[in-house]
């Protein structure tokens, strides 16, 4: 009982202590793949923004970039208004050092006298400026005192130039900003936003980039996107200036965007780490404080023995308020479990020792009939319930009568009813009787199948025979004797009646009361012998002869001079033969006694009753007396006493022979049995 | 004047020897007494009788309904049943019989002989 609880402890602890490991890895991980979720739409978000921002930037750049621009040329304007008021020209050339050349030219658009001119320029005084875009800008500048050019190719250096032009009295006077001038305005710029600023016409064709190495003949036709060239990646954004007449572009490598991104990603990064580092640590942490903790106590649950483990918590999980308390727990049930078992025990060894005790055979029966316990005591060959085992059905065990009956009292069980019964098996050794009550067995007050106790009553039954048996003899032998009552009372009247008739003086009368009441004793007698046998129907005739001839010799007061001799085997009668022979045993002795001997003879009476040929039993009265008178024949006989013994031998199918030899003696042969 | 022809039936010999005594004293002739069933209807098919006195119970030689039945099947004589137990006369039993009379044991002898001459109409 205690291992099964222990092994059921230990897997549904083992299945606890996964589950709690698998619980914490599982939301430690939804906390990792939040973060990281987080983490990388944060990435994707900046690194979106910080594009759309850079572009952005790119088109207030070029309208800063433009103002910028308009600006320079403003204040360069400016400077060249105070120039033309200047008296001495040619020494105030040195004031404005943007303007690369500074010079006059006529109204035929000949250049006139020259104030700087640059170093390896390609005018000189008298050049014609007519076929060029600096002739048709001045020849359309219109009244305006001073206008300024778009960048033009300008004929002094095949460079691009802007030209800055105010009408005189005779012509024009030009100044020129030369394109190293612009690239380095620019170029300043560009430094700032870590951008290259790039100018090209109309058409696209790149006039000059502020970065010289890079390489670019074509503007790309997309504005706002991201280009690759020469291996490079490029924020790439382009307005056409009304200002320079032509198209400004600003390209922002990507790794400059970059820079920025890959820092937040860096940050982003050392941040997931440190998070990362921070789980797996508090995982750990967890492990060692929670789930290996709870592991040994698992351990120690599996392994449980009451007797091995100490009532208060060890010291391992003493710090531990809810391991403690689980300890504890589990202790005092395991204490409470141990107790229930160990009264379960003594309970079950006092049902097994009382059922060992009974006689009767116990069986407790399911609903469904099957037996769930069995004591079959005593003889198990010789039972109704041979093969009765726990497993088996009932109708498999008896036979159809009983069967029949067990089913009832299971029907009346399943209703709440208990029964009783009888019922018998024919076996080899004979009929079994047994008597059974069927109970229901109710669990919680349940119905739970049938409790029968069944008691083998077969000795009871056949004792109950027994004395029915005994009883219907003892009817019939009482009908029997009250027939003999009658029939002697009969044969008593009847003996009085023929004795009546032969009395004529008052002598006979007294000695046939005597004959009379010796006729009756020796009937009595035998109805005495037969109350001292068992079945009353046989007497003991030799204790009768004993009694009767005693009783006769002090009836005729004899006793001092007639003695009697007995040889008289052991022989018992038929109350058929019994009364008979004692009638003629009373008629032969009476006879002897009143009539052979004379006054002062020492008389001698010899009975002897022995076992003669063919089972014949031979009765013989001898005296030694007077002998029977001269002519003594049975036929004529008027005595009552010898016609009675005449009678009465050939009642019993006997014979009668006498002889007269110094004394009588009467001699009768009959069947010791009918 | 001949005498009525009597036979007694009767297992025990003192009881026969007073029937007789009574039916002889009463003026008839007992021309036969029987012990057993089987010789008193022997006796009864060759002799003519006037009256038949039956015991009930014959013991072991026979029943005297039985008896009294076979005799008046083969010629019609009245029968005086004497018995130690009246309850063993079932009326059914008596086919042939067509005048009888029971009387219990013991019986008186002025019973015995006005029934006798009942019977035989005297």
């Amino acid at each position: 009982m205690l291992p099964c609880i222990s092994s059921l402890i230990s897997r549904r602890n083992s299945d606890a202590m996964r589950s709690i490991r698998f619980t914490f890895i599982l939301l430690e991980g939804l906390t990792l793949g939040v973060v990281l979720l987080f983490s990388l739409l944060l990435l994707v978000t900046l690194q979106g923004g910080i594009k759309d921002r850079y572009i952005a930037s790119h088109v207030t750049s070029i309208e800063t970039i433009e103002a910028l621009l308009d600006n320079y040329l403003g204040d360069n304007m400016k400077a060249f208004r105070s120039f033309m008021g200047m008296p001495d020209k040619e020494r105030a050339g040195g004031v404005i050092p943007v303007f690369s050349d500074i010079y006059y030219c006529s109204n035929q658009l000949q250049i006139g006298a020259i104030i700087t001119r640059e170093e390896g320029s390609h005018i000189f005084q008298g050049y014609d400026l007519g076929k060029s875009k600096v002739g048709s800008f001045l020849s359309n500048m219109g009244n305006g005192s001073m206008h300024h050019s778009p960048l033009l190719r300008s004929p002094e250096n095949d460079g691009l130039s802007v030209y800055v032009a105010a009408r005189t009295a005779d012509g024009y006077l030009v100044g020129r900003i030369g394109m190293e001038k612009f690239r380095d305005f620019l170029a300043r710029i560009a430094g700032y936003t870590n951008s290259i600023i790039t100018l090209a016409t109309k058409d696209g064709y790149v006039l000059f980039s502020t970065d010289r190495v890079f390489n670019v003949n074509m503007l790309p036709g997309r504005t706002g996107e991201e280009i690759e060239i020469s291996g490079m990646k490029y924020l790439y954004t382009q307005k056409r200036s009304a200002l320079l007449d032509n198209d400004i572009a600003i390209f922002t490598p990507l790794s400059a965007v970059y820079d920025i991104v890959r820092t937040v990603q860096l940050s982003i990064i050392a941040f997931m780490t440190v998070i990362i580092i921070l789980i797996v640590a508090k995982i750990v942490w967890q492990s060692l404080k929670i789930i290996r903790p709870l592991g040994s106590l698992g351990t120690l649950l599996g392994s449980w023995e009451l007797s091995m483990v100490a009532e208060n918590v060890p010291k391992q999980f003493i710090s531990y308020e809810e391991i403690s308390s689980l300890y504890d727990i589990f202790h005092a049930k395991s204490v409470q479990i141990s107790n229930a078992v160990a009264a379960l025990r003594e309970s079950e060894e006092k049902f097994r020792t009382t059922l060992a005790a009974m006689d009767d055979h116990v069986f407790v029966f399911s609903e469904e009939g099957f037996f769930l316990l069995c004591h079959t005591p005593g003889k198990a060959d010789d039972s109704a319930f041979i093969g009765a085992e726990v497993g088996k059905n009932f109708s498999d065990v008896m036979d159809g009568d009983t069967a029949d009956k067990f089913r009832v009292a299971f029907d009346a069980c399943s209703r709440g009813e208990s029964s009783e019964f009888d019922f018998s098996i024919e076996k080899t050794l004979g009929t079994r009787w047994y008597s059974a009550r069927v109970s229901p067995n109710r669990i919680n007050r349940a119905y739970r199948g049938s409790i029968a106790v069944v008691r083998d009553i077969t000795e009871r039954k056949e004792a109950e025979q027994r004395a029915l048996l005994d009883l219907m003899e003892k009817d019939v032998l009482l009908k029997e004797i009250h027939h003999r009552v009658k029939n002697n009372l009969n044969i008593i009247t009847s003996l009085l009646n023929l004795q009546s008739n032969q009395i004529r003086v008052k002598e006979e009368a007294i000695e046939a009361f005597r004959e009379s009441r010796n006729r009756i004793f020796s009937m009595a007698l035998v109805h005495e012998k037969l109350y001292q046998t068992r079945n009353f129907t046989q007497v003991n005739f030799k204790e009768y002869i004993e009694t009767m001839t005693r009783e006769l010799v002090l009836a005729y007061a004899v006793g001092d001079s007639v003695s009697v001799d007995l040889n008289v085997e052991e022989v018992m009668l038929d109350i058929n033969k019994a009364i008979p022979c004692g009638l003629i045993l009373n008629e032969l002795v009476s006879n002897a006694l009143k009539h052979a001997f004379a006054e002062n003879m020492a008389g001698r009476i010899a009975i002897s009753l022995v076992t003669a040929e063919g089972g014949n039993l031979e009765l013989t009265v001898r005296d030694n007396g007077k002998g029977l008178p001269a002519g003594f024949e049975m036929g004529s006989i008027k005595s009552l006493g010898l016609q009675l013994v005449d009678l009465l031998s050939k009642q019993i199918g006997g014979s009668l022979t006498f002889e007269s030899d110094r004394g009588a003696s009467f001699k009768i042969l009959f069947p010791g049995q009918l | 004047m001949t005498k009525k022809n009597v036979m007694i039936v009767e297992d025990e010999s003192i009881i026969a020897l007073e029937l007789a005594m009574i039916v002889e004293k009463a003026g008839y002739a007992v021309t036969r007494v029987s012990h057993t069933a089987e010789d008193a209807v022997n006796y009864a098919a060759t002799e003519r009788l006037d009256l038949v006195i039956m015991d009930v119970l014959l013991g072991k030689k026979g029943n005297g309904i039985d008896a009294a039945e076979r005799i008046n099947a083969i010629f019609s004589v009245p029968v005086l049943f004497i018995t130690g137990n009246r309850m063993l006369i079932n009326e059914k039993d008596m086919k042939n019989i067509s005048n009888y009379i029971v009387m219990s044991k013991p019986p008186s002898e002025f019973d015995i002989v006005k029934n006798v001459k009942l019977l035989m109409g005297d």
